[in-house]
């Protein structure tokens, strides 16, 4: 098992911050830091502070540099996206940007950064999952807005079919899934599960479905043209199919055009809806009717 | 006696002058150590435009020398990095190791390590192809004064130490 995830976020601030983010960092989702503001941690909905000084440009470069190991150039693929990886904690990055080429984005300035805290939720939605697992595993989407915890979600399903025996191959382009670091995987995705990480989702899901004979193929956030591609071309195959998405509610696939494709082809036969507010996390399975 | 004496002061001048030649020798040979050091790393970089970290450990293992001195100590202090940034640990490492540089070069070296980790790879390569040819200038310079530097030292020494015998004797 690799390092605790909630002392690697810390270990991404500065030494003078540590000790303030640490009282509350267990409650945390994200620690947000903004230039000229007061760092702050994400308790579900609020803000909270934690140090008394303001954030500079320069402690968010640092932070960056620390993340990406003085390598912005390495991680210029994720960066185009808005975040890049540290061992599996997504950190989101903004600022003034530009296109470089009409697709890789360079940073000018940074004015505000967002690390993600993961955690491992076991036995969440376990009404749900099981109720997934006395039907029979059919296709599913794990659908809900940014930070409801789709991710989340995905990895516990994940481990639970594996551990019930489904060969899961799990194309976790980002690292997020598994957060692997130099010290192993860092979530536990159970017994049956094969990953294949770093590459795009729509080449791992045909490498894994060609190799590793997977029962189901699992991937995290379906956002481009070319995600939706992936799923396209693997579905049918007589492999199942465990995707999250970006999306308020099931309505708001239909404005999608990368989503569109994969509603007039009928993949998905169950929506799985997370809700995120300040009472805590609502789970809800549906039947999935175009 | 006294002939003996004159003949170990005489020895010992001139062996200094070699001391200092091998001396400048080395220093001169610094140079391209550390430009090949450079080098290494921005092949490492242009080939698979691999994190810093991992191209400064690559490039360790093939570089000897002076080159290696400063990549080891770049290289143990990413350690601090969220701490100090990367230009930072690189200025430290360079004034652990290459002490000995004058203000020109230093300086250039100093200003690669403000350039490396930055956003663009082809600004930093720009700038590791642009420090490594400049120390090879440095090196190239020393080599063509090097003989008539060597005369030089060889002869003064001589000069002086046989100015001492003869006053002292």
């Amino acid at each position: 098992m690799g390092m605790d995830k909630e002392a690697l976020a810390l270990s991404l601030l500065p030494a003078r911050w540590r000790e303030g983010a640490s009282l509350r960092i267990s409650q945390a989702e994200e620690i947000r830091l903004r230039a000229g503001g007061r760092p702050s941690l994400l308790l579900q909905a609020e803000e909270a502070p934690f140090a008394a000084e303001n954030v500079t440009e320069t402690d968010l470069l640092r932070i960056l540099e620390k993340a990406t190991g003085a390598s912005l150039h390495a991680a210029q693929a994720s960066l185009s996206e808005g975040f890049v990886n540290f061992k599996g904690i997504r950190v989101g990055v903004c600022g003034t940007a530009a296109m470089k080429e009409g697709e890789s984005c360079v940073f000018r300035h940074v004015s505000s950064l967002a690390i993600r805290v993961p955690r491992e939720c076991r036995n969440i939605c376990r009404e749900q999952i099981d109720s997934l697992m006395r039907e029979g595993y059919q296709n599913t989407l794990v659908l809900g807005p940014p930070g409801s915890g789709k991710t989340t979600v995905l990895r516990e399903m994940i481990r639970r079919f594996s551990d019930k025996g489904y060969r899961v191959g799990v194309a976790d382009e980002r690292n997020e899934l598994s957060a692997c670091d130099d010290e192993g995987q860092a979530f536990d995705l159970g017994r049956c599960t094969d990953i294949l990480m770093g590459i795009p989702k729509q080449k791992a899901a045909l490498m894994l479905l060609r190799g590793m004979n997977p029962t189901i193929i699992a991937m995290d956030e379906i956002t481009r043209a070319e995600d939706a591609e992936a799923i396209a071309e693997i579905c049918g195959c007589g492999v199942g199919i465990l995707a999250s998405a970006h999306a308020g509610g099931k309505e708001d696939l239909w404005k999608r055009e990368a989503y569109r494709q994969l509603l007039d082809r009928a993949v998905f036969s169950r929506l799985l809806l997370v809700r995120a507010d300040k009472h805590g996390r609502q789970y809800r399975l549906e039947q999935f009717s175009t | 006696m006294k002939l003996l004496g004159a003949i170990l002061i005489l020895t010992a001048g001139i062996l200094g002058g070699i001391l200092l030649l091998l001396d400048k020798k080395k220093r001169r040979d610094d140079y391209w150590s550390l430009a090949a050091a450079l080098e290494l790393l921005r092949g490492e970089l242009s080939s698979e435009a691999v994190p810093l970290a991992l191209g400064i450990e690559r490039a360790n293992a093939h570089t000897k020398g002076m080159g290696k001195e400063l990549l080891s100590a770049v290289s143990s202090g990413l350690d601090e990095l969220g701490e100090r940034s990367f230009g930072e640990i690189w200025d430290k490492a360079l004034a652990e190791t290459c002490s000995w540089l004058a203000a020109e070069p230093a300086s250039e070296i100093r200003k690669l390590g403000a350039e490396l980790g930055r956003f663009d790879l082809e600004v930093q390569l720009r700038s590791l192809d642009a420090c490594a040819l400049y120390l090879k200038e440095q090196w190239r310079r020393q080599k063509n004064a090097y003989p008539a530097e060597r005369r030089v030292a060889l002869g003064l020494s001589f000069c002086f130490t046989a100015l001492l015998v003869i006053l002292l004797y």
